[in-house]
């Protein structure tokens, strides 16, 4: 089983072959499970999702074409369920009008940046537990399309080629979000450089 | 400082491994003396390491497994094999199965050892025409003029 590569492990999925389904799982539920925790910054969402994903594999196995590569395939049913579960979610708490913590820091983030951001090496030196919040505060932040882009480069490391074919984008377009997306996070960890410095000042 | 820039827009190439070698080395040589530039570059790295695997991160043991072959197991087997009995496709597509063998003549079905067969991809192009003369219909129902 090892020894297969993940298009033939599917081919024996699709033949209803089930340890070829527990091979799969093993190679990619440590990717998968990250790539939903960071779309849903929820471990019991993620959790959730990791399992209605699985399932939809298995389900969609019959339709899988062997021409294609298994990871875009993957990562797509993985992406558009977790589109409809946040765009459904979104829906709700928009009703309740519960807005996203997340989203009220963002906008100190742009207020926040005014000066040129990296001036000196002395600035910057923000707590590592600080640095995660502000990048995964300002993730929040992104639209879950520029997101799902984002991570699949930062995580998976899949081409732009692989992402556009997973997310059934232009390649262009899949640059334009991971490029907007990294330059929020990036403005959101200057933010949180400059508001430690003043911290630090005072 | 004239540089900075274009070797910033190069940080991010170079993450993602995109760099060519005599850039790369370009674009090192500066870092060496560009101390706004290295704080752009651990930025990166930070950011990077924000987003990738933490201790919170341990995806779930095995249990997920089971509960999803649980749920499999619970739902008819139609949809995991390539070759449907016509019990499967009449679950598949949510008919008594009665219809199915009313229908014969109009699916796509095969016979072996006696029996009524179906390839569920020949099964799924059908859907696939069911849909477009569906749609075609719906469209020029719609395009017909004085329907008030
Ligand atoms: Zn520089």
């Amino acid at each position: 089983m090892d020894a297969l590569t993940d298009e033939e492990l599917l081919v024996l999925l699709k033949r209803g072959r089930e340890d070829a389904f527990a091979t799969l799982y093993d190679r990619h539920r440590r990717g998968l499970f990250l790539f939903l925790s960071r779309m849903c910054q929820s471990r019991p969402l993620a959790e959730e999702m990791l399992q209605d994903v699985l399932f939809k594999v298995a389900r969609s196995a019959a339709s899988y074409e062997p021409r294609g590569r298994f990871k875009p395939w993957l990562y797509r049913i993985a992406t558009n369920h977790c589109l409809n579960v946040l765009a459904s979610r979104a829906q709700r708490s928009c009703r309740q009008t519960v807005p996203l913590a997340a989203l009220e820091t963002a906008g100190d983030a742009e207020r926040l940046l005014s000066g040129p951001p990296g001036e000196s090496e002395a600035q910057g030196r923000v707590e590592a537990g600080e640095v995660r919040a502000a990048v995964r505060t300002a993730l929040a932040g992104l639209d879950p399309r520029h997101r799902s882009a984002l991570l699949l480069r930062e995580l998976e490391r899949m081409s732009i080629q692989e992402i556009a074919q997973t997310l059934d984008l232009p390649q262009g377009t899949v640059k334009t979000y991971i490029h907007r997306g990294r330059e929020k996070l990036r403005r959101r960890l200057i933010a949180s450089e400059v508001t430690d410095e003043r911290g630090a000042v005072r | 400082m004239i540089d900075c820039g274009v070797f910033r827009a190069l940080l991010w190439a170079r993450a993602d491994g995109e760099l060519e070698e005599d850039v790369a080395g370009r674009l090192r040589k500066h870092l060496a003396v560009c101390a706004a530039c290295r704080a752009e570059q651990s930025r990166i790295d930070e950011i990077r390491q924000a987003l990738g695997e933490g201790p919170d991160d341990e995806p779930p043991g095995p249990w997920v497994l089971e509960r999803v072959k649980a749920r499999l197991a619970a739902v008819p087997a139609a949809a995991t094999g390539d070759v449907l009995s016509p019990e499967e496709l009449a679950a598949m597509l949510k008919v008594p199965v009665e219809e199915i063998y009313e229908r014969l003549d109009e699916l796509p079905a095969f016979e072996f050892a006696g029996r009524v067969r179906f390839s569920k991809r020949s099964i799924e192009r059908w859907i696939g025409a069911q849909e477009d003369r569906w749609r075609s219909q719906v469209l020029s129902a719609a395009a017909r003029p004085g329907r008030s």
